[in-house]
């Protein structure tokens, strides 16, 4: 049965002379799982929106949604609430009170609902997402991944037919994420709740969504399975290539037809290509790095928050060479982000010797420079020209930056009305004008889809050809496998090893790349795509 | 927990705070200031522990002694001059006890507050005053999540302007420098209050009949305590009424003499400032009878 069907539609914001949406058509069947996937701008948080009743944007519209048989905009306003969820990007904002409880019972409270309904109903929600520990913790308190699984929780308690997801994990640590896309399957799939979601991370949820809706400018290119979009893949444009899973985008590098969809699927394909077949190299050299000078030296720093906390930080020691991208990884809570807040001056070591380009750290002044978890945090002004300005650069070197960071198009654009990967660029391009010797990044990936990503790998490489030295803080694998020349992991205050990054990531069993799973077993140091690729095509010549 | 009484349903919480307070304002009798002074630090330093008695003794006492002085060197009504003073006015007996009397009221309720705070948590003020005014309960909810957020946000701001080397030297600098940032928590704050709005409202918010949940329920041990404070709220109240507990400090020192009346209602009156504690007493013989036994 459809449950959602789209007619025509199409829509344009007032005072813009293009539509954001030109005749979609497409529908949902009840218990489907759709995942929409477009590159930022294309129209989808627009589209989801019209599925909405009460988000339903404002402007000029044609054609027809229709929910359950009716046109959306006659919905009964009860219905409208709770029938169709709609769960967002950014867990924080997204929450109204400040507790557990009170929040999970905020929907059945504007509902009407009497107290004892309202109590069985939050108690089975919470013991099914199981937050029967939680109940009565203040919301500040949680984590962003659980205050998003509160988020959904929440919804979930009005007994919706559809729940709605635009981008629920751009804002969590990959972990976190996967733990949410495992609980938006489970509903899915046990309580045959139907599932629209926009997603950049489609390497998880591709093994479970029914179809796959690709969009460009508005219009929906692709309407088809995961097995379909394989298929096709090497007729899309980049965007989409790049969003796929790595099975997907190594096979369609070397042979057609239908791809490996998971890490296993693709280990089992790549063992078939070699059967019974001499392998001549089995191995990636990883690429040199001359190491001159250290940009930072750290040597048995200590750091705790209060006098008689446990220490965060302990007996750390860590050198970074001058002119390399460093990452910093490890689970949540490790004190990564404490070890960037150290570098920057921010936070004052117990005890230990910090040293940067050889002298102490208090002298060492404007060399360094960090860009904040949620770069929100450093905009202040009204356009992304006068943010520039403020930095009182010169405006040859300002010019410099713009070009590095490409962010020209920008300039006239409010800092908060340009999309998340702009937003980074813009706040780098900031931060570059204090012409840094030392850049610090605190999850810098957070929020980009895929080209973004690719793009800000391109502005790191140029900036460590300047010589310029990148630490990161990040918890993106990928990224970190393609960009960073070294890696480190932090574990229990401390870092456990510092190793190239190909050595790195070959060493992890878990904490690695999905090249990287899907190839150990034939070839060894292959950690991204290109390299998977690159031996494969040697050996089958 | 800190206190059994703690568990108890918010209305009990109310009546009883409500009582000891009206009764501190009306019981201006040194013996049943005495009590409520005696119970309410009681009870603070159960609920608080070892920090309360330093702020009794750094804060709360010097405060009494302070009213005390005050009174004392302002106001010169009384019968009974001691000295004196440097400007030409006495000193007399009847202003020192007033001011103490003051002090001492100014202190219990200050203390009454204290473990108010403790006791009463947001979500049973809320359960007191959200049922009539949904609303209104809602949007003070909101301000107590906002007003911390806001002031997380503040410090993130003036940090990444730190690390980004955005730090100005001088007076003038620094107040344009925290302008700057106060006016991105502001742009932030609204940005994110889109997001809140749209999804209060796709939860329904704003339709009619909203109702206002509480996890609170009324349990046996409740209507017990509701019981015995209208007993003794009663009894006190006659013994007030019927005019066995009179205070006047001026211009004589007037009070009631030990008569059986007045020791009857302050025995009721100490039994009742110190509910709590004997709750808590009663709740623990039980656990480690019970304890005991298995």
């Amino acid at each position: 049965m459809e449950q959602i069907i789209c007619k025509n539609l199409s829509f344009s914001y007032p005072l813009s002379d293009s539509n954001t949406l030109e005749s979609i058509n497409f529908s949902i069947k009840k218990g489907e799982f759709v995942v929409l996937c477009g590159k930022s701008g294309c129209g989808k948080t627009t589209l989801l929106r019209h599925l909405k009743k009460e988000l339903t944007p404002a402007g000029k519209r044609s054609g027809e949604v229709i929910f359950n048989g009716a046109e959306i905009s006659t919905l009964g306003d009860r219905d409208a609430a709770s029938k169709i969820g709609f769960v967002m990007q950014n867990p924080e904002s997204q929450i109204v009170t400040d507790k557990v409880w009170h929040e999970l019972a905020f929907g059945l409270e504007n509902l009407g609902e009497d107290t004892a309904s309202i109590r069985l109903k939050t108690a089975e929600m919470a013991t099914y997402f199981g937050m029967q520990d939680m109940f009565d913790q203040k919301i500040s308190e949680l984590s962003g991944g659980k205050k998003q699984m509160l988020n959904l929780a929440s919804v979930m308690v009005m007994n919706p037919e559809i729940i709605i997801f635009d981008e629920p994990t751009s804002q969590l640590d990959p972990i976190a994420a996967g733990n949410f896309l495992t609980a938006v399957s489970k509903i899915n799939r046990e309580l045959g709740i139907t599932v629209v979601m926009t997603e950049h991370r489609l390497e998880e949820v591709f093994s479970c969504a029914d179809r796959v809706i690709v969009m460009d400018s508005g219009r929906i290119t692709i309407d088809c399975t995961p097995d379909e979009l394989s298929e096709k893949i090497s007729g899309t444009d980049e965007f989409v290539k790049l969003a796929m899973p790595a099975s997907i985008r190594i096979h369609s590098q070397l042979s057609k037809g239908k791809s490996p969809l998971t890490v296993n699927s693709g280990a089992k394909w790549l063992s078939s290509l070699f059967e019974e077949k001499k392998l001549e190299t089995t191995r990636i050299e990883p690429k040199e790095f001359e190491i001159k000078s250290n940009a930072i030296e750290i040597k048995n720093v200590f750091f705790r928050y209060e006098k008689n906390s446990t220490d965060i930080i302990k007996n750390l020691s860590l050198d970074v060479p001058e002119g390399s991208i460093f990452a910093v990884m490890g689970g949540n809570a490790a004190g990564k982000s404490t070890l960037l807040k150290i570098l920057s001056g921010a936070l004052k070591p117990v005890s230990g010797k910090i040293k940067i380009f050889g002298e102490n750290i208090k002298k060492s002044g404007a060399s360094v420079v960090a860009m904040p978890q949620s770069v929100e945090a450093l905009f202040t002004r009204k356009t992304v020209r006068e943010e520039l300005a403020e930095m009182k650069a010169s405006a040859e070197k300002t010019e410099e930056v713009i070009i590095l960071t490409r962010i020209a198009g920008l300039l006239d654009r409010h800092p908060y009305d340009v999309s998340g990967g702009e937003m980074q660029r813009v706040a780098l391009a900031k931060l570059l004008l204090k012409d840094p010797g030392i850049l610090l990044l605190d999850e810098p990936t957070k929020g980009m889809d895929a080209e973004f990503k690719t793009v800000f790998a391109e502005i790191l490489y140029k900036l460590k050809s300047k010589g310029k030295t990148v630490v990161m803080v990040s918890h993106d694998i990928e990224f970190c496998s393609v960009c960073a020349d070294f890696c480190t992991m932090i574990f229990d205050g401390a870092a456990a090893c510092v190793r190239d990054s190909n050595s790195f990531f070959a060493g992890n069993k878990f904490y690695t790349t999905s090249a990287n799973r899907l190839s150990r077993h034939i070839f060894e140091n292959c950690v991204t795509d290109k390299d998977v690729i690159e031996l494969c095509k040697k050996n089958l010549k | 927990m800190k206190s059994a009484f703690c568990r108890c349903h918010p209305a009990v919480n109310l009546i009883f705070f409500g009582g000891v307070i009206v009764f501190a304002m009306l019981l201006n009798h040194p013996l049943f200031l005495g009590i409520s002074m005696l119970s309410s630090l009681a009870y603070a330093v159960k609920l608080k522990g070892k920090p309360m008695l330093k702020t009794f003794f750094l804060f709360l006492f010097p405060l009494l002694i302070g009213v005390t002085l005050i009174n004392a060197l302002t106001a010169h009504y009384g019968v009974t001059k001691l000295c004196t003073l440097w400007d030409g006015n006495s000193l007399t007996l009847e202003s020192i006890v007033y001011g103490a009397v003051t002090g001492a009221l100014v202190v219990i309720t200050i203390t009454w507050f204290m473990c108010w705070n403790e006791v009463v948590t947001e979500d049973k003020f809320m359960h007191l005053f959200g049922k009539r005014m949904p609303h209104l309960a809602l949007l003070v909810l909101m301000v107590l999540r906002f007003v911390p957020l806001y002031i997380n946000q503040l410090k993130e701001v003036m940090d990444a302007r730190k690390n980004a080397g955005l730090e100005s030297e001088g007076k003038f600098a620094k107040i344009k420098n925290a302008c700057h940032a106060v006016s991105g928590v502001v742009t932030w704050a609204l940005e994110h209050s889109i997001e809140t709005a749209d999804s209060m409202k796709s939860r329904g918010y704003g339709l009619k009949g909203r109702t206002s949940y509480s996890r609170f329920t009324l349990s046996p041990a409740d209507i017990t305590m509701v019981a015995a404070m209208i007993i003794l709220i009663t009894v006190i109240a006659a013994g007030k009424i019927f005019g066995s507990i009179n205070a006047s400090y001026n211009p004589v020192i007037r009070l009631s003499g030990a008569t059986p009346l007045l020791i009857f209602t302050a025995a009721f009156y100490a039994f009742y400032c110190f509910l709590p504690i004997f709750f808590d007493i009663e709740e623990e013989i039980r656990w480690n009878r019970l304890y005991a036994k298995t």
